[in-house]
């Protein structure tokens, strides 16, 4: 089946509320309440739906309340406070639940001690047999009709973006101690891969440990018979093995830090969105793919296309508002007033719409001013795709440090600390390798940290990280990285680095048109493109020549691992070319990637199909406090157990 | 290549300098020197060695060569060697591929009945068919007959060559060695060779030529340019059906990779139903086996709790009378009476106090504080549970009588306790001997029976089954709307002629019934259940706890929403149904104008409009519309149309002598008397529309 989020969801909610699997009439039941037939059970009566914390995020992101109510679920609980609920034996129960210990611990009381007419239970991921006979124990009243799996352990925020159940990042960093949140996020993507049916071979980066964990412990649960062969036969529609691409966020530090200038990205950069709720001011908006219709259109638009596009929008309205006002209503006769109110309810829905997007726009715009993202944006692009020379970046930066004032005006455009703590990180990622006296990062750290020009002044950990980068995210960098401080190998091809500002255009020739600052038909502040569509294209061009060996820095990047499901199907040449790749960013995805995994199924119109996840999306500011702690762990760590540094390291990276 | 090229190294040791490079056998060759395939006579030129074999081994030799085996290695070169210098001399082509195709014809049409003397042209698309491996092209394989189709491998292009350059291997052994991988292509589409042929692509449909490429789709076979077939999967051959090849999917080791066109692209068989796992049925295993268990384990349990019953009463009553029981000399004494509920339990299954360390249901280590205590039903130890905050009881003094009451007053207990029921149930609870220690688990047991039998009839809240008594009420007659709905909108949008009017009136009017119940049951709803605030907003009624508040919210929100989008549809569908009448309505006009040729001026122009001008908020709207059909449907028999015929002409004429009156009346100015003329006339007027419009398409 195609790599399709939202369908997926929208299949699993039909069985949870419409049709459940105990009737078991295969009507592809027609779309909304008035096309269902009255396929209604003797018994069936109003429903509670009965949730654990884990599994409300998941369902809230794809199925609002009034979907609940037209499907007569007219009661919501959480398990959690299964001991207080009211016994209300009129209403039939249906549970999603994850099954976790407590989630089934809370279950098993809620049967013994039953307060609803009957149960039908969906667990969101495999359950194993110990828990399937301690949950057969307590049914004493054999109230339960059925117990079904589904597979959607995963949070889905756009069609092709996924991440992993929330997880603490931290203790993932750390994650000395993290197997138990290594089997988490194992089994997360698990059920992503049986929701949409690939029993993928894995690839994963050879340099981070993470993921070799991770990797072996999904090939264990694919290969293992704990899931009741569930990954036999899911290929037997497919031509050529799916691939998992699992990749280390490590790897490229840079595309989280940067700022990013399209519409869904923005948002999240500027404002933050947390499980699609933006929070601007008191209002809570809600930003769904799948009930917005606008923001469908626009969430990958750049800021200068969106601008446009809202102004449209805007107009529109404007124009509907005109036809449909009450002044012109009293002139007109009763037909058209029956007309208006019969599209009443959509043009309120209407005009809410474009009132949260304005609301969200004119929010961005402000926070563009107010930090001076536009110059910033500019020098960002300008120190990663490597636009001018070294010299003249150095000394924009000096000027930002220094809270310059630009010619036109008479203020000193003062930057915040956060925004020169990154512009200075990504200047020592860029020239890391250049040498001392070019190198200027060292005086940079002496202006961040004057508090005369810097206030409030830098955190430590932040100094630190500044300090000390190398060591944690350079390592692995260094290995890989074919690219040499001169530009001239970073036309050449095959030169797999960070920093591939020239290929993006020939990819997607976008221009920002409202920019004055630039003449040029490229859009300066989408130079960078993420170090995923290098491996991406790597991957794919290897694939479909496999003799062809130039690519040959991939395959040291990228191990392999066949599950005996696949070979079994396939055999073990693996030089077929790719129809789907389901890729899993340990550390973080960003909006940005998404974006680009969507343009790519655009232009590969079909042939293709990939979707991209991670445990948590980030912003720069989240990404910046992850290095940070990241650091802050590990020198601890160092400081305490010198001996075991090397060791640490290794773990760590 | 190999396999039939060392015949000819052979051949060409003996003869080529040592100089010749031997990794470009074929050019070199013909650069320095040419062999005929036939005889191994070298020549200078092509043109010379095309002489040669015009002169010497025309037509005349053929068995000698057909026939022996021996001959054949260094012939079978021939059909190959020649072709690289057809593209390198084009001039000689067509004197070469005449002389040298007949030389072929001669000599193997018995080994294989193909050409492999492709034009160059074809060559070429060869090349450009590099997509797959799958690389036959069209061109040739038309040719081919279908007996020597499958001699070629489908898999690898290259094989081809090689067949036929080595017939010392039987074609039959080969056919069966290939046809393993190899697709059918008896049903591809034929370039036609008189017209030109277009990508069989809806939205391409470009001239397919040697540049946009001419392409069978493996698939389905029809001709495709390039572009449209730039898509692969796995094939294979339906063997099951033999005489009649039929090409399927094959998504495994066993398909061979093919191009195909984007529709059978698309068309692959997909698996859109996202992964599910019923697992109810083990679940139910299971729960059947455990709960067999149980029931035999509460039988036992129901069984020592009758024999307490028993013996605590017995107990109780022996006593009862004498208050003073502790220096009594009956002979029950507390010992004895632990004896017996011991041996009731069973000595083996009454735990030691030193066997266990923490209670078996809260796993809380017994201390000073947190006493042992036997349950009196299975002898476990466990504790009080008055210490720990997990809200569960462990275990729990009970009086008997509590039990006795009404929950397990039919059990088969003793004579004595059957006797004495009535006193037993009316000991009061804080009596201290009609009493057992009993643990949370058993009394879960004991309860068992009563609970499953009780539970579903019971609810503890009397407003919470108001509120469901209402709200079935509410879904049974949404089931309805439910199931009438889809008819009604198939009906009006199957809605064709007049006919099936009738069925849609009758099905709005039950289905408006049904939306005014549901109305009027909702704001009874509302009135029970909600209270008007200050600010004039509905809230719930404060009486009722806030989780029952938020049931009454959700259900009044739900069926609220559910009549709102109901009633819009309806109307819209309404409209609908209007629009199509209203056409009908005039296309029966036109009809009704064209047929009455007559003075009759064009009439209802009005039923159209009055439609249309109903007030659209009014109640009238939900309600059947005053019935338009008699309009469309002069359901009439022939003696009606005649009498309505007469009585229109009846009409006519006197509207004509009236008219004639009125022209009188005019011209001699009497004034006074035109204005009942009028009258009149009108009326006249009236009644002719009407009956106009009964006659509808009968009348003149």
């Amino acid at each position: 089946m195609t790599l399709n989020l939202l369908k997926t969801s929208s299949v699993y909610y039909n069985k949870l509320f419409v049709d459940p699997p105990a009737t078991g009439n295969a009507t592809g039941s027609s779309a909304g309440v008035t096309g269902r037939q009255s396929s209604v059970l003797p018994g069936s009566k109003a429903k509670v739906l009965l949730v654990d914390e884990n599994t409300t995020p998941i369902i809230s992101m794809c199925y609002t309340q009034s979907q609940l109510l037209s499907n007569d679920v007219i009661l919501v609980e959480l398990i959690e406070k299964q001991a207080t609920l009211n016994p209300m034996k009129h209403l039939q129960c249906v549970c999603y639940l994850k099954p976790s210990a407590e989630s089934i611990q809370y279950l098993i009381r809620e049967l013994k001690n039953p307060h609803y007419n009957s149960y039908q239970i969906f667990f969101n991921n495999t359950i194993n047999k110990g828990q399937i006979e301690k949950l057969a124990e307590s049914d004493e009243f054999e109230l339960v009709q059925s117990v079904v799996e589904i597979f959607q352990d995963y949070l889905i925020i756009n069609d092709n973006l996924f991440t992993t159940s929330p997880l603490k990042f931290q203790q993932q960093l750390n994650g000395v101690g993290g197997n138990g949140k290594l089997v988490d996020v194992s089994s997360s993507v698990v059920s992503l891969l049986l929701s949409v049916k690939k029993c993928p071979v894995i690839k994963y980066e050879t340099n981070s440990k993470e993921l070799r964990k991770l990797s072996s412990e999904i090939l264990y649960a694919i290969n293992s018979n704990s899931n009741n062969n569930l990954f036999d036969d899911v290929n037997s529609k497919l031509d050529t093995p799916p691939i998992l691409l699992l990749l280390d966020r490590k790897n490229d530090p840079i595309t989280p830090l940067l700022s990013p200038w399209t519409y869904q990205s923005m948002i999240h950069e500027l404002i933050g969105i947390q499980k699609n709720i933006v929070k601007v001011g008191d209002e809570q908006l809600t930003l769904s793919e799948q009930s917005d219709s606008f923001y469908k259109d626009s969430m990958y638009l750049n800021y200068g296309d969106l601008t446009d596009k809202v102004q449209k929008y805007v107009e529109e309205y404007k124009t509907q508002t005109k036809q449909t006002s009450t002044e012109n209503l009293q002139t007109k006769n009763l037909a058209d007033l029956k007309n208006f109110l019969i599209k009443f309810p959509e043009f309120k829905k209407f005009s809410s719409n474009v009132s949260k997007h304005l609301n969200l726009v004119s929010e961005l715009d402000k926070m563009i001013n107010q930090q001076h993202l536009w110059e910033l944006g500019e020098l960002q692009q300008t120190i990663v795709a490597d636009l001018e020379s070294h010299s003249s970046i150095k000394l924009k930066i000096h000027q930002i440090l220094d809270n310059y004032t630009p010619p036109q005006q008479q203020q000193p455009q003062v930057t915040s600390t956060l925004n020169k703590v990154k512009l200075v990180l990504l200047y020592a990622l860029r020239y890391e390798n250049t040498n001392k006296p070019e190198n200027e990062t060292d005086t940079f750290i002496n202006k961040l940290s004057n508090p005369n020009l810097t206030s409030p002044p830098p955190t430590l950990s932040q100094l630190l990280l500044l300090r000390s980068f190398k060591k944690y995210i350079g390592i692995s960098r260094n290995r890989t990285d074919s690219r040499s401080t001169t530009s001239s190998s970073r036309n050449s091809t095959d030169g797999v680095g960070l920093f591939n500002g020239k290929k993006f255009n020939q990819f997607f020739n976008k221009s920002l048109n409202n920019n004055s600052n630039s003449n040029q038909p490229d859009n300066i502040y989408m130079q960078h493109i993420p170090k995923l569509y290098e491996t991406l294209t790597s991957l794919i061009q290897e694939q479909q020549s496999p003799n062809n060996h130039q690519s040959q820095n991939t395959t040291d990047q990228l191990t392999t691992l066949v599950p005996e499901a696949v070979t079994r199907q396939f055999g073990s040449a693996t030089s077929d070319s790719i129809q789907d790749i389901i890729i899993y960013i340990q550390g973080g995805v960003t909006y940005e990637e998404a974006r680009l995994i969507h343009e790519w199924n655009n232009t590969t119109k079909m042939k293709l199909n990939i979707i991209i996840g991670g445990d948590t999306i980030l912003n720069s500011s989240s990404w910046l406090d992850n290095l940070c702690d990241l650091v802050n762990a590990a020198e601890t760590n160092v400081s305490q157990e010198l001996p075991n540094h090397r060791g640490q390291l290794r773990d760590l990276l | 290549m190999s396999e039939s090229n060392t015949p000819k190294r052979r051949v060409l040791g003996s003869n080529v300098p040592s100089g010749a490079t031997p990794n470009e056998e074929v050019p070199s060759n013909h650069e320095n020197v040419l062999l005929c395939p036939i005889c191994s006579e070298s020549m200078v030129s092509l043109s010379q060695l095309n002489r040669h074999i015009d002169d010497i081994h025309s037509g005349s030799d053929s068995g000698v060569l057909s026939s022996s085996s021996s001959p054949a290695p260094p012939a079978s070169g021939s059909p190959v060697s020649p072709t690289p210098p057809l593209q390198k001399a084009p001039m000689n082509r067509e004197f070469l591929n005449g002389s040298v195709s007949r030389w072929l014809k001669n000599n193997f049409e018995n080994v294989v009945e193909t050409s492999p003397l492709t034009s160059p042209q074809k060559r070429k698309t060869v090349k450009l068919d590099l997509l797959d491996k799958n690389k036959g092209f069209s061109l040739s394989e038309s040719l081919t007959s279908p007996s020597t189709l499958n001699v070629f491998n489908d898999s690898d292009g290259t094989k081809e060559k090689d067949i036929s350059k080595s017939p010392g291997k039987p074609p039959t052994a080969s056919a069966s060695r290939n046809n393993v991988n190899r697709l059918s292509r008896s049903h591809w589409q034929q370039p036609s060779s008189v017209s030109t042929d277009y990508c069989a692509d809806q939205t391409c449909h470009r001239v397919l030529n040697i540049k946009n490429g001419k392409v069978n789709c493996r698939k389905c076979g029809l001709l495709y340019c390039n572009e449209h077939t730039y898509y692969k999967a796995r094939l294979k051959n339906n063997d099951t059906i033999p005489k009649k090849p039929e090409i399927l999917y094959e998504p495994s080791k066993e398909g061979t990779w093919a191009r195909v066109c984007r529709s059978c692209y698309e068309g692959k068989p997909e698996d859109n139903e996202p992964l599910t796992n019923d697992l109810t049925s083990s679940f139910k295993k299971q729960r059947q086996i455990h709960n067999d268990q149980k029931e035999l384990h509460r039988n036992k349990v129901t069984k020592r709790f009758i024999k307490l019953v028993n013996l605590h009463s017995d107990y109780y009553l022996s006593t009862k009378t004498n208050p003073d029981f502790w220096f009594s000399s009956s002979s029950w004494t507390v010992s004895r009476v632990l004896d017996e509920e011991k041996q009731i339990v069973g000595l083996e299954n009454w735990q030691h106090d030193s066997q266990v360390q923490a209670c078996p249901l809260c796993f809380s280590n017994f201390n000073f504080f947190t006493r042992r205590h036997h349950c009196r039903v299975c002898g476990r130890i466990v504790c009080d549970g008055s210490l720990n905050d997990k809200q569960i009881i462990c275990s729990m003094d009970v009086p008997l009588n509590l039990f006795l009451n009404n929950k397990l007053a039919h059990l088969n207990f003793s004579p004595l306790v059957v006797q004495n029921m009535k006193e037993l149930k009316e000991i009061p609870d804080d009596n201290e001997k009609f009493r057992i220690r009993c643990c949370n688990d058993c009394k879960d047991d004991l309860l068992h029976d009563w609970k499953s039998s009780n539970d579903s009839n019971r609810d503890v809240y009397s407003s919470s089954s108001e509120i469901f008594k209402l709200y079935d009420q509410l879904f049974l007659i949404k089931k309805n709307i439910h199931g009438l709905y889809p008819k009604y909108e198939k009906l009006i949008h199957s809605y064709q002629v007049s006919g099936d009017l009738d069925e849609i009136n009758k099905l709005r009017i039950k289905l408006m019934s049904f939306l005014r119940d549901f109305e009027s049951l909702i704001a009874l709803f509302k009135k029970s259940f909600f209270v008007l605030t200050k600010q004039n907003v509905l809230k719930p009624s404060d009486d009722l706890s806030s989780d029952i508040q938020k049931l009454v919210n959700n259900i009044h929100q739900s069926t609220t929403t559910y009549l709102q989008e109901t009633l819009i549809n309806i109307k819209q569908l309404s409209n609908v149904l209007k629009e199509k009448e209203k056409n009908e309505l005039k296309a029966h006009q036109q009809y009704v104008a064209d047929a009455a040729v007559k003075n009759i001026e064009s009439n209802n122009v009005g039923g159209s409009e009055e439609d249309s001008i109903q007030s659209p908020l009014s109640p009238s709207s939900l309600s059947p519309k005053p019935l338009p059909s008699q309009i469309l449907e002069p359901d009439l028999t022939k003696r009606q149309i005649r009498e309505l015929r007469e009585e229109l002409m009846v009409m006519s004429e006197q509207k004509f002598i009236i008219q004639g009156l009125i022209e009188k009346v005019t011209k001699s100015r009497k004034f006074d008397e035109l204005a009942p003329l009028e009258e009149n006339k009108t009326e006249l007027d009236r009644n002719i529309q009407d009956l106009e419009r009964k006659l509808g398409e009968f009348g003149f």
